[in-house]
């Protein structure tokens, strides 16, 4: 047969080289496909669409896709388009569909005329007919048809393909967005597509719940227990769409874990859950909500998604509802995954770059939040210099937010080794981290402290800045030990440097620097006595004068430093006429300045001196301004109350500024894991995450005939592979009853023990068919009896609960099958719901 | 919720080959993408910068009324740019999940994804997004489904269409009927053969005096699988222990996983990822097979190095080593000798590759980049040490370079987690033997040394 195939292909190859002429004759130049559209080819096309020959219609179309790709107006073809709804070629119709769709809204009264093919077609015995027929009914957005639309959905939301179902869930949004008034009717058909037994449908269905009525949680209720179990075997975009919605599900309707938030970090320990032993524990999840520990136990499995957007979505779920540290469901589970998302970055041949940027990205904001999560795996954060400028700013600020005493050591060499990368940002954001840690980790402050003096010789300006704003924090700091260099000998070092520092914000810290620490009295109590102006007299002056030397060339934001220092010296000094004649000549300088900014405030300190200058003006009996300023003087005169020299001291020296915080992350304060949060910006659509309610819903709510369809049966098996949330055997009723509901059958407690047994298979002999209706369930059979030799074996030991617990990856449906005779259809479709169900299980469990 | 926008993809020139699936949207709104996309691209070039993944578009709202955003998710691939705008908030990995199964399927369909290809079977590619996105939402994303929907462009349906023949655009099977998402039904294979591919890769980071800080070992199983029927495999491991933190294929029976360590699952058809996984970091960390000795020394106007390089696997010699560097903006010349044995080893001297004798390699610099590298074809434990030493000029007085030196290698049928196949049992409705192969290869993902 194969080599059948290789001849045959060969012969085609052979075939195609003799006829490549054969394309010519049919006039299409063969050295130009379809996609160099040319004002010829554009004019054949009414032509080709007209045409008889099958084929020629399909080139029709594809030059017309082409027009649309190239941004041309291709309009004009509708009405010979629309003619070609009812070719039998699929792939004409294809083409023709993805053009109505583009020009539906615009030509609705001639595509009127071809409802009725598509009316028809949901009838269809394909499968994909029917859907593709019900996609382009519900796409095209024409009033008049939405009735017949509604029919259509309505028709085909019992499909028995799950496919079809699936183009029906997503029907609803379109509808609904046509018309919001048919609001009830798409809930009703929501509520029919939420309770079906394949999880093919669950993604779209939840899909269309967010987009049509989001906040109606409560419709779920009955159906959060069937969604969960789904969840694990449906397809991987639905998987996190479901996530996000039954996230913000149990913030609104269950009850808050112990210890869930980022608060209490105080007994988050790993080794504090351990004393509660292995699996033998009688209430491994108690104080928990049940149907919130139900529901992160089962998506554990999705922490292994092959797909990035579920590991993120599942571990949003467990960040925002885990409880903080729990052995089977805590917070901790979602570390691994992420930094293993997180690690694809690293290797260029997979072309996931993208994807790693944007979850260290979500990695950092989540270590700052919560740093304990993440103290275990320090080290992964590591930068390297190879990461792009995007990882390396997530990372470092996860590092800086890991920051602990026992790591401190190490972290102070990391940053030492950043701040030597070429890449400024990362440099300048490493000498802010080791100004932090000088400030909070005292044992590693003097070494920090030492590489910051350092890099004010550094040749790179940007981070002689950094250093120095830096530096001014550190200074600043209450925090800072006494046993390291004092401040005061900081300052004078710094003021040593600023021949070298070029840059303004970094000269402006300086000039402030040094005059408030001018100023403070020495004999004060405080840790950071001033300097006194006795040790002073010598240099801060002459830092002042190199200030005003340079002054017209400094940035504004210096000069107003500038004018600042002169004005606390004027006002520490008491008369040296040195200091005296240079404020003057400054105050002159900067009235004429060009910023206005500069030129008020130097007019505001002027005033503001007054009292002070008049004080020196009599003692040292007239000077160079007098004369200047007579005029000025008389002016203000009339008006206004002159301060003396101890109230203005308390004025200009009064208050400190405020050290800069150094990890505001401003205006950001988006949920951890969205799209917005990665932006900073707000996305349309973005709500935040509901805080926890504090009346949650009583769980009875969950419990619905539509849960648990099936009469209990005796497994065959001693059954021990049952329990949902304990590995003990399944004659006990294994969890207490949260609301106090008695441990009866019909409690919720009791119903996902049943259920999760016959999901897991124990109830195969009962409903089992002694023949294999597909080829599938015959290749399960083997792994069926694989099964009970498990169970077999499992009773003697109590199975690890991670093993017993998680759902069966239940893909297979019996409804797919369409393969089957007639007459099984039907009589598959008289069954009533819960038999399908059950068949659904025992395949489920056959799969498995 | 789970929205995206559309596709657009653009050529390395940036003009748009395909722009799919805005209808929704006024017709400016992928031009206008397009056109901050450009911006955004034409300003990183320029100042030497990287693109950030994502990138903030402002926009109309949907509906046109009102001032809003959107997310602009991008990534490059073959010299062409995927473009994928996000008007609405949504899971921020969602749009790049579904380019890489875009790319994906598109590589599946066309083979190589050139621009000549997707210039040529652009219908093609309309038909699957349109199959692949209803209204932004992903609809059917399963290769082998979409296969059965939008036919591949095969050898003989080119034949067809040139032979003016049609009609044959049915499908062999019934679609929206196979009882596996991720396996078409009646797949015939005339040889039965299967392979698995263990590719992994080395992260580390080196301190100046050679200690280990970090290291992880991330794994992949690519798997090739060309049986017919429903075959139903068990892959067995010998340490499955190694397997810390792993990503499934969905095929794979998780709980067969979690409670026996074994691998149960029916495979798709064709190529696919099977596993990835992480390696449990041992007990010792993971020791680098290539032991780095490096040195820099910064002086005013250039610098001075020295490397040494030894290897530590006695087994297997190491491939295709390349030490580079970024010697710092201004980084001008570099001279270097290179030097090590020069004895004949004859390891892949077949292909001509330095001529069948490993000496001390060579070395170059771009000065555009200003990145030096230096190459050695292979190494092995026996030799001598082949070692680096030079200078470099810069015309900048205190140069910054990288504070690291890059390490990459390869060695073959290697692996630095240990993880061994131990058997691979085929049961299901096959009647044949089929061919197995298990083949390693371990690589060097970010190893960087510093000085």
């Amino acid at each position: 047969m194969a080599a059948l195939n290789r001849l045959s292909q060969r012969i085609i190859e052979n075939f195609q080289e003799t006829t490549r002429d054969l394309s010519l004759l049919t006039g299409n130049n063969p050295s130009s496909t379809p996609f160099d559209l040319t004002d010829d080819r554009l004019k054949e096309i009414s032509a080709l669409l007209d045409s008889r020959i099958e084929k020629e219609r399909l080139e029709g179309m594809k030059r017309i896709i082409a027009g649309i790709s190239k941004g041309r107006d291709m309009e004009g073809f509708f009405a010979q388009v629309v003619k070609n709804v009812v070719s039998s070629s699929i792939e004409i119709r294809k083409l023709v569909y993805i053009y109505l769709l583009r020009f539906a809204s615009t030509n609705s009264d001639l595509l009127l005329l071809s409802i009725n093919t598509f009316q028809k077609d949901l009838s269809d015995p394909s499968p994909l007919i029917r859907s593709m027929s019900l996609r382009v009914l519900t796409s095209i957005r024409v009033p008049v048809i939405q009735g017949i639309v509604m029919l259509g959905l309505k028709k085909l939301v019992t499909d028995r393909n799950p496919w079809v179902r699936k183009t029906v869930a997503g029907g609803l949004a379109k509808v609904y967005e046509m018309d919001p008034t048919s609001l009830p009717q798409l809930i009703a058909l929501l509520q029919t597509l939420l309770s079906s037994p394949s999880p093919l449908t669950l993604g779209a269905t939840l899909t269309a719940f967010t987009e049509i009525c989001p906040d109606r949680l409560d419709l779920l209720h009955p159906y959060y227990r069937h969604i969960i179990k789904l969840l694990v075997d449906a397809d991987e975009w639905g998987q996190s769409v479901a996530l996000s919605v039954l996230t913000r599900y149990a913030r609104v309707m269950l009850e808050q874990p112990p210890n869930s938030g980022s608060t209490d970090t105080s007994s988050i320990h790993p080794s504090i859950q351990t004393e509660n032993g292995g699996g033998e524990s009688e209430d491994e999840f108690s104080g928990i909500d049940e149907d919130l520990a139900m529901f992160l136990h089962f998506i554990k499995p999705l922490f292994q998604s092959r797909n990035p957007a579920v590991v993120l979505a599942i571990s949003n779920a467990y960040y925002h509802l885990a409880p903080s540290s729990h052995k089977v469901i805590g917070q901790g589970l979602l570390v691994k995954p992420l930094l293993r998302l997180a690690g694809c970055s690293s290797d260029s041949r997979l072309g996931k770059e993208a994807t790693g940027a944007l979850t260290w990205e979500v990695l950092g904001s989540m270590a700052e939040q919560r740093p304990w999560l993440f103290m275990q795996c320090h080290q992964a954060f590591f930068v390297q210099t190879s990461d792009s400028p995007s990882i390396q700013r997530s990372k470092l600020r996860a590092m800086i937010a890991l920051i602990n005493k026992d790591n401190a050591q190490i972290s102070i060499r990391e940053f030492k080794y950043y701040v030597r990368f070429p890449q400024s940002s990362t440099a300048e954001e490493a000498v802010k981290a080791i100004g932090y840690m000088v400030r909070t980790q005292p044992e590693v402050a003097s070494s920090g402290l030492r590489t910051l003096m350092k890099l004010l010789k550094s040749q790179r300006d940007t981070l002689v800045a950094q250093a120095v704003i830096v530096l001014k924090s550190v200074i600043l700091s209450s925090t800072l030990s006494s046993s390291l260099a004092s401040p005061q000998k900081l300052v004078a070092k710094l003021a040593r440097q600023l021949d070298g520092i070029t840059n303004p914000k970094a000269r402006a810290s300086v000039y402030w620097l040094v005059g408030q620490f001018a100023a403070n009295d020495p004999s004060a109590e405080s840790e950071k006595k001033g300097l006194g102006w006795e040790s002073i007299e010598l240099w801060v002056p002459d830092i002042l004068r190199k200030g005003i030397k340079g002054f017209t060339n400094e940035a504004s934001q210096s000069k107003l430093q500038i004018i600042t220092l002169a004005s606390k010296l004027l006002v520490i000094a008491s008369g040296s006429s040195q200091l005296n004649l240079m404020s003057t000549y400054l105050f002159s300088l900067a009235r004429y300045d060009s910023d206005y900014d500069v030129r008020d405030r130097a007019r505001f300190l002027y005033a503001l001196l007054r009292g002070v200058r008049d004080e020196k003006v009599s003692t040292t009996n007239g000077g160079v301004a007098r004369d200047d300023q007579n005029e000025e003087d008389d002016e203000e005169d009339r008006g206004g109350v002159v301060l003396r020299r101890e109230q203005v001291k308390v004025v200009i020296l009064g208050k400190r500024e405020v050290g800069e915080s150094d990890e505001s992350r401003l205006g950001n304060d988006y949920q951890v894991g969205s799209m917005s949060r990665v932006m900073g910006k707000k996305l349309n659509g973005y709500e935040d995450l509901p805080e926890w309610t504090d009346d949650p819903t009583d769980s009875s709510l969950r419990d619905s005939e539509f849960e648990n369809p099936q009469p209990p049966t005796p497994g065959p098996g001693p059954g021990p592979v049952s329990s949902y949330p304990m590995p003990t055997s399944s004659a006990q009723n294994v969890i207490t009853p949260r609301q106090g509901v008695s441990p009866a059958t019909s409690s919720p407690a009791g119903s996902y023990p049943r259920n999760m047994k016959s999901a897991l298979g124990v109830n195969n002999a009962t409903t089992a068919k002694g023949k294999f209706r597909d080829l599938d369930s015959f290749l399960n059979s083997e792994s069926e009896s694989e099964e009970e030799e498990e169970e077999s074996e499992s009773d003697t030991s109590p199975p690890a609960p991670r093993a017993v617990t998680a759902p069966p990856r239940s893909a297979i449906v019996p409804e797919y099958d369409e393969t089957t005779s007639e007459e099984e259809e039907e009589s598959e479709e008289e069954k009533s719901e819960s038999e399908t169900e059950s068949e659904d299980d025992e395949r489920a469990a056959l799969y498995r | 919720m789970a929205r995206i926008d559309g596709i657009i993809i653009l050529d390395s020139n940036g003009k748009p080959l395909i722009s799919s699936h805005f209808a929704l949207h006024p017709p400016s709104y992928p031009s206008l993408h397009i056109d901050s996309f450009n911006t955004a691209r034409k300003k990183a070039i320029a100042d030497d910068e990287e693109l950030e993944p994502v990138i903030w578009v402002n926009t109309l709202a949907r509906g046109g009324s009102s001032m809003s955003g959107a997310a602009l998710c991008h990534i490059q691939r073959e010299g062409m740019y995927f473009l994928v705008p996000v008007g609405q908030e949504v899971n921020p990995l969602f749009a790049f999940s579904f380019l890489d199964s875009f790319l994906d399927t598109l590589k599946d369909y066309l083979g190589d994804i050139t621009e000549t290809s997707i210039k040529d079977n652009f219908d093609i590619i309309y038909m699957l997004i349109e199959e692949m996105l209803d209204e932004g939402h992903p609809m059917t994303m399963e290769t082998n489904m979409l296969k059965e929907i939008v036919l591949p462009p095969t050898l003989m349906r080119k034949l067809l269409n040139v032979a003016g023949v049609s009609g044959l655009q049915t499908p062999t099977t019934q679609p929206f009927t196979a009882p596996i998402p991720w396996r078409r039904p009646g797949v015939r294979h005339s040889t039965n053969e299967i392979y698995f591919d263990i590719e992994e890769s080395l992260d580390a980071i080196i301190d100046k005096r050679g200690n280990l800080l970090s290291s992880a070992v991330r794994g992949r199983i690519n798997c090739n699988s060309r049986l017919s029927g429903n075959p139903d495999l068990l892959l067995n491991f010998a340490n499955p222990k190694v397997l810390d933190e792993c990503a499934f294929h969905p095929c794979i029976r998780y709980n067969k996983w979690e409670k026996n360590r074994i691998l149960s699952f029916i495979p798709p058809d064709g190529k696919f990822i099977l596993l990835e996984y992480q390696a449990v970091a041992s007990t010792s960390k993971t020791q680098i097979p290539l032991g780095v000795k490096a040195n820099l020394v910064v002086e005013p106007n250039g610098g001075r190095f020295s490397l040494t390089l030894t290897s530590r696997l006695s087994s297997r010699p190491l491939e295709d080593i390349v030490i580079s560097i970024y010697l710092g903006r201004g980084a001008t010349s570099v001279s270097a000798t290179a030097q090590g044995d020069r004895k004949p080893i004859g390891i892949r001297s077949d292909e001509g590759v330095a001529d069948g004798h490993v000496g001390g390699g060579n070395w170059e610099f771009d000065p555009h980049t200003q990145i030096m590298k230096w190459n050695l074809a292979s190494l092995v434990t026996s030799e001598r040490s082949p070692t680096l030493t030079g200078s470099f000029a810069s015309s900048e007085t205190q140069p910054t370079p990288s504070p690291s030196f890059d390490v990459s290698f390869n060695v073959q049928h290697h692996s630095f987690s240990n993880l061994r196949v131990d058997q691979l049992k085929v049961t299901g409705d096959v009647m044949y033997k089929p061919f197995k192969g298990v083949r390693q290869i371990a690589r060097s993902g970010k190893i960087e040394v510093r000085w």
